[in-house]
């Protein structure tokens, strides 16, 4: 909570500012001074048993898009005598050939030879002792002036826990699209032509994973309990929590050097104060070169405890939809396109068969009507198949 | 420049032949003459200026019916030492001098103060008291009246000398005129008469068995002087205490600055406020990171190696705002010097330099006060005579107004807000006998800033200082000073799930010093003392507030004693040569309670490479530090107005910022050198080459300097000091280098004056530790934040008639260095930037513009204040000088965006009035 609020520190200079004086912060074009080809690992080996999962990529230039898979890399991870090899599942991806979980007491080291033949190594690791999450819970609340429902967890730590926790999560929320026909349009032989939908395009389900480093830790706690960690706040006008929404959170356990790299990654990301600037540079993490020590690696090697938890919630948990109607997941107008003439019908026939455009009725007196398809087809924005989990 | 000062002159001069020709009619008797000059003012509009002590005390009386004025004062002043001038409507009376409306041929060159030897029709004699020949210190007098059509080439000085102690003649005294053959002996009863040329003379005695006494007699007219003196054998001169206009050449060491809070009335102003340390800025070798930052870098020196003394107390965050503004009230402020090179032995404890602030002294006469109304702040001093002639108390109090616009605003998120400060300052002087001074001084700031409702900031310095001073007798002085400051900072958090806590850091310092100046001779003159200062700090306290579960923590406290004895010699080799040699003896002990762990050999400082953990119990010392600081300054004069001074200083510093700023902010802390954490050191060499030319109207200075400093701090990258109970786990320590060349040229007189600086600078880090968290920029030398080669600036001022003057300001800098990115990655499912070497980059160029208007209120007499107008316009030009340029993660995705401080022209206007 120390490192939240020096987020809002940074957030305050820039909001005196503002009232006050003539100042700004203004966006601007990234611009690439230099480029600086680095290898980026980001490696957790958790004590769940699960074919284990290191990630392997480089640095791109500012100005472009990435990400910049690293390839044809040989990665193994040692503990103690024990080798355990991976292999190269999808292009940077790299998973344990055999299911393992790291065991306490156990030291394990990440080596990594890449195609051009350096040599990379971590420090050894070990798996701190973990707690597990004792309760997810979703509560009305006011943040930061918006009211929403904030996502909080709480943690039930044992006397020897590490005490530093990162977080991840995923939520699935069901969106209903705000336009809802049963019928298609075709275009045969320049005419329209109604037909019968054949799946479902209502209701669908729309998964997304965090972006953003969560951490929380017992340091200034008077007991070791965290009881209300905020993992996510979400406003109520989100379309996220418009119908139903779940989420799972997931907890590592994690050393304390891990912790401070999460945090400096974090501090260094955020808005800054406009009159006192982090001194930034390389985060030093525990991955080194043995080929070249010089060599700057970013990324982190670690090795955490995990423990999930997931919940579900409805809108109506919480608000009234007769007090506010939430934002939809897509806006929408209804579009009239002239459908006089054949070549009229087909361009439009077009738009419909690459999915652009969908069909919303026909009006008398006004004719064809049609809307973006994400206002009546779902599966634009998720699945039309419930997830295996979801209850409902 | 000549010609544009003649043609004033002339102007003057015209106005004043112009309005010459009135005529009055006018009786008095038996009048003193100041009513005498009351009548003639209700008469005419012409006013009178005059000294009122100057005023014989004789009874006037005369009658004329129209008579010109310059008739009835020529009458008037006939057996007085006044002689009168006119000026527009006003006349002039002065002692001795007359007002010449016209300059005589060699003005403007350094030898017109030169005695007249030839015979001459027309010699004026131009003298001004503040200007003296540096070796050696004499007391001045007038003698006679200038009179207009006085083309004597010899004049008469006749008086007697007698004996201090018991009133006799002394007879058979030598008395002598320096550089000269004029000479003479008393008679029997002490009488004796010179010829003397019109001019500067100065006159000697020489005798055994009495003092030996030199003064100079500027003589304008046949008149006496007598002589009391003391028997002894020792040669006392008189200590004069008067503004040294030479001192820029005349002084031992360089690299010293002095700004005048008068002087710097009419530079333009950042939202009305008058700065003091701002205007430091503009001066070569002195900068800060950026617009608006806190902390000032002195000749490539960190933010921290600055001994900012308020009245001898350290003032620890001098700044309000962030660093808008600076914490000392402008009006209560008298003046600054700031040792940026050679510092003399009795201050210490910093690295780069002594900022010497001292509050100004309450006037002991009468009530008077002084305000300001300004668009961010009220200020309001007043002056209150407590004993007459001896004892006053100065108050000044400074507040903001920020709040209640804050609160006015209809912006329903920023009404809860509140960003303000003040600061009070109050100092009693009192006058005891004619040999002890005694200032009391305490001052107080504070700033508050909560702009979310969840979080209040808050800061303050507070600073109590007691000083002494004793004259013994003539040449020995000596000087007691006690000081307390603190300084705090708290911030009070109230969240909605987190925990609510409170949590804050403060640094307390004692200290005694006392400092005694001892004239051994004409060519020694010797400093010494000795000063203690005990530091107390918290360098971390959390506390919870409401139900929260935060626990209650407090960072053990930290203590520490400072002691340093110092001696220092100012040493007059002959007239040219003047050495001023210093040594200082400082140390530092770093006291308990408190645990010293111990790391392991050969693995980079974490907490788990903690070995061991010593304890040690209150008082006793963990760990002591010390050595000499050699200051040694040499002045040579090459010719009589322009010198060379080299000198070497070597400084430690037992106290450090911690900071993971680029930039000083006001939640940095204070940690004192212990175990782990060394002092830094420094050692800097300079040479300059100063000039002074046009009587002093121009001084000119050029140095250069290089400097070494070891163990000075930086911090790993992401380094969290807040609360961290290891702090040595996140703190570098290395080496610094910096090199300049700074030229300045002021112009000090006159209506157009102001002053040019630039500097070319250089100022680097080397961080080179054993493990790669340890290494900085491959243990390389890289810029250090605030390395700014190019440094320009120009202040100017010219007064364009009595009421109106304009300034301007402008300000080159080189951008100041920055960290970029190299390459963008993916992580943890968003996007981040990669950064490498520090201070790759530079942000652009800054440059920027202000003018001011000032007007000062008419000066009649009867009106109850006198006020003045600023009106200014910070940067004129609107440049959008970037403040910095960073990068963030928003929604997975990396953004660029820019800051800047003052982007458009800011207008405002002051209103300051005085009574």
């Amino acid at each position: 909570m120390i490192t939240r609020l020096q987020g809002l520190r940074r957030i305050l200079g820039t909001v005196i500012l503002v009232s006050l004086f003539s100042s700004c912060v203004e966006p601007i074009e990234i611009q690439t001074e230099t480029y600086e080809n680095a290898l980026v690992i980001e490696g957790t080996i958790t004590d769940e048993l699960s074919h284990q999962e290191i990630l392997i990529s480089r640095t791109y230039k500012l100005g472009e898009t990435g990400p910049s898979r690293e390839s044809n890399a040989t990665v193994r991870v040692t503990g103690n005598s024990t080798l355990y090899e991976f292999i190269e599942e999808e292009p940077g991806r790299y998973l344990s050939i055999q299911p393992f979980r790291a065991e306490q007491g156990i030291s394990y080291t990440l080596e990594i030879r890449t195609a051009d033949g350096k040599q990379y190594s971590s420090e050894p690791e070990e798996l701190p002792v973990s707690s597990n999450i004792s309760a997810l819970y979703a509560q009305k609340t006011t943040y930061e002036e918006e009211t929403g429902v904030a996502i909080l967890a709480g943690v039930e730590v044992s006397q020897a826990a590490s005490g530093y926790y990162l977080y991840d999560f995923v939520e699935t929320y069901k969106i209903v699209s705000p336009y809802q026909i049963n019928l298609d349009l075709k275009v045969i032989d320049g005419e329209f032509v109604e037909v019968e939908k054949t799946r479902e395009e209502t209701v669908c389900y729309t998964t997304e994973v965090s972006k953003e480093v969560i951490l929380a830790n017992t340091n200034a706690q008077s007991g070791n309990d965290l009881e209300a960690n905020l993992i996510k706040f979400i406003p109520g006008e989100s379309h996220k929590t418009a119908h139903r929404y779940s989420i799972l959170v997931r907890q590592f356990s994690i050393s304390a050097e891990t912790y401070s790299y999460y945090q400096t990654l974090r501090d260094f990301s955020e808005s800054e104060n406009l009159f006192s600037q982090n001194q930034l540079g390389l985060i030093n993490g525990n991955i080194f070169s043995i080929s070249d020590p010089d060599e700057p690696v970013v990324g982190i090697f670690s090795v955490a405890g995990v423990s999930r938890k997931r919940i579900f919630f409805n809108f109506e948990d919480f608000y009234d939809r007769d007090d506010f109607i939430p934002n939809a997941h897509v806006e929408c107008e209804v579009l009239f396109p002239p459908t006089l003439t054949r070549s009229q019908r087909e361009s439009i026939g077009e738009q419909l068969k690459v999915g652009s455009l969908k069909y919303f009725g026909f009006e008398m007196g006004g004719g064809y009507r049609f809307a973006k398809a994400g206002c009546l087809d779902c599966t634009k924005y998720g699945s039309n198949i419930a997830p295996d989990f979801w209850e409902e | 420049m000549r010609n544009f000062l003649t043609c004033l002159f002339f102007l003057i001069f015209i106005t004043a032949g112009a309005q010459n020709k009135e005529s009055i009619d006018l009786q008095f008797s038996n009048l003193p003459l100041k009513e005498v000059l009351t009548q003639i003012e209700s008469e005419t509009n012409y006013r009178f200026y005059f000294n009122e002590s100057w005023l014989p005390k004789q009874l006037f009386s005369g009658t004329y019916n129209d008579a010109g004025l310059k008739e009835i004062l020529n009458d008037l002043l006939e057996e007085t030492l006044l002689n009168y001038h006119f000026l527009d409507d006003r006349i002039i009376l002065t002692q001795n001098s007359v007002i010449y409306d016209e300059l005589p041929e060699n003005f403007f060159g350094k030898k017109e103060v030169e005695v007249v030897e030839e015979e001459e029709v027309y010699s004026p004699v131009f003298y001004e008291d503040v200007q003296r020949p540096a070796q050696t210190i004499v007391e001045t007098v007038n003698i006679g009246r200038a009179n207009r059509s006085s083309s004597k080439s010899r004049l008469q000085l006749t008086g007697r000398v007698i004996s201090a102690e018991d009133g006799q003649p002394i007879p058979n005294l030598a008395i002598s005129v320096r550089n000269s053959e004029i000479g003479t002996v008393t008679d029997e009863n002490g009488f004796y008469s010179l010829r003397l040329p019109p001019g500067v003379n100065i006159v000697e005695t020489r005798s055994l068995g009495n003092e030996d006494i030199a003064k100079r007699v500027v003589i304008y007219n046949d008149g006496q002087l007598n002589f009391s003196l003391k028997e002894d054998f020792q040669q006392l001169g008189e200590v004069v205490l008067e503004s040294n206009p030479d001192s820029n050449v005349n002084d031992a060491g360089g690299g010293k600055e002095e700004i005048n809070v008068e002087e710097i009335k009419n530079i333009p102003l950042v939202l009305g406020e008058r700065d003091i340390l701002k205007v430091s800025t503009t001066l070569p070798g002195i900068s800060s990171a950026g617009e608006g930052a806190a902390g000032f870098n002195v000749r490539g020196g960190r933010a921290d190696q600055n001994l900012i003394l308020l009245d001898n107390a350290v003032i620890y965050n001098p700044a309000h705002f962030f660093g808008l503004f600076s914490a000392l009230n402008p009006f209560t402020t008298g003046a600054v010097d700031i040792y940026k090179g050679h510092m003399p032995a009795h201050f210490g404890g910093r690295l780069s330099s002594v900022f010497d602030i001292r509050t100004k002294d309450a006037n002991v006469n009468e009530f008077a006060g002084e305000g300001a109304i300004g668009p961010v702040t009220g200020n309001l001093t007043l002056e209150v005579p407590v004993i007459k002639e001896e004892a006053g108390l100065l108050v000044g109090v400074r507040s903001t107004y920020s709040d209640w616009i804050l609160k006015s605003l209809d912006e329903e998120s920023l009404r809860d807000n509140e960003a303000s400060f003040y600061d009070v300052v109050a100092k009693y002087n009192h006058r005891i006998g004619n040999d002890t001074d005694l200032d009391v001084m305490g001052y107080y700031s504070n700033d508050r800033f909560n702009i979310t409702p969840d979080s209040l900031y808050s800061y303050s310095n507070r600073l109590l200082s007691l000083d002494l001073v004793h004259r013994f007798n003539n040449r020995h002085q000596g000087n007691l000073q006690v000081t307390n400051s603190e300084y705090k900072f708290d911030i009070d958090y109230a969240g909605e799930f987190t925990n609510d806590f409170r949590s804050g850091y403060g640094i307390n310092e004692t200290g005694v010093k006392t400092h005694f100046k001892y004239k051994l001779n004409d060519k020694h003159r010797l400093d010494y003392g000795l000063g203690a200062k005990l530091y107390v700090v918290n360098p971390g306290e959390i506390e919870p507030r409401g139900e929260s579960p935060i626990e209650a923590r407090q960072v053990p406290q930290e203590k520490g004693v400072e002691a340093a004895i110092f001696i220092g010699d100012d040493y007059e080799v002959n007239n040219k040569f003047l050495i001023s040699t210093g040594i200082r003896f400082s140390m530092f002990a770093a006291l308990g309670e408190g645990e010293e762990r111990i790391y392991q050999e050969g693995a980079p400082r974490r907490e788990s490479s903690v070995v061991d953990r010593i304890q040690y119990g209150n008082n006793e010392v963990i760990k002591t530090y010390g050595g000499p600081e050699i200051r040694v300054s040499g002045r040579y004069l090459l010719q009589e107005d322009l010198s060379v001074k080299a000198s070497y200083n070597s400084t430690y510093q037992y106290i450090h910022t911690l900071s993971t700023n680029t930039t000083a902010s006001p939640t940095d802390t204070y940690k004192l050198s212990d175990a782990i954490i060394k002092p830094q050191q420094a050692n800097q060499y300079s040479l300059g080459l100063y000039k002074n030319m046009f009587n002093n109207m121009y001084e000119l200075s050029l140095e250069g300097y290089y400097k070494t400093s070891n163990d000075i701090l930086d911090y790993k990258v992401g380094a969290q000091l807040f609360l961290n109970e290891t702090i040595e786990t996140e703190i570098l320590q290395g080496k610094g280098k910096s090199y300049g060349g700074e030229f300045l040229l002021k112009k000090t007189k006159g209506d157009l004056n102001g002053w040019l600086s630039y500097s070319y600078s250089r100022s680097f880090v080397k961080l080179a530790g054993e493990f790669n968290e340890e290494i900085v920029n491959n243990g390389e030398f890289f810029p250090s934040n605030f390395d700014k080669p190019h440094d320009f600036s120009m202040v100017a001022n010219y007064k364009f008639t009595q009421r109106f003057s304009l300034s301007a300001n402008f300000v080159y800098q080189t951008g100041r260095p920055i960290t970029y990115p190299v390459g963008k990655y993916n992580y943890n499912g968003a996007e981040y930037v990669m950064y490498s070497d520090r201070n790759e980059f530079r942000i652009p160029d800054y440059y920027r513009l202000d003018l001011s208007l000032n007007i000062e209120g008419n000066h009649k007499i009867e009106k109850l204040a006198h006020s003045f107008w600023n009106i200014s316009v910070y940067n004129v030009l609107g440049r959008n000088n970037p403040y910095s340029v960073f990068f963030v993660t928003e929604d997975g995705e990396v953004k660029a965006y820019k800051t800047s401080i003052f982007s458009i022209p800011v207008p405002t206007i002051t209103y300051n009035f005085k009574f």
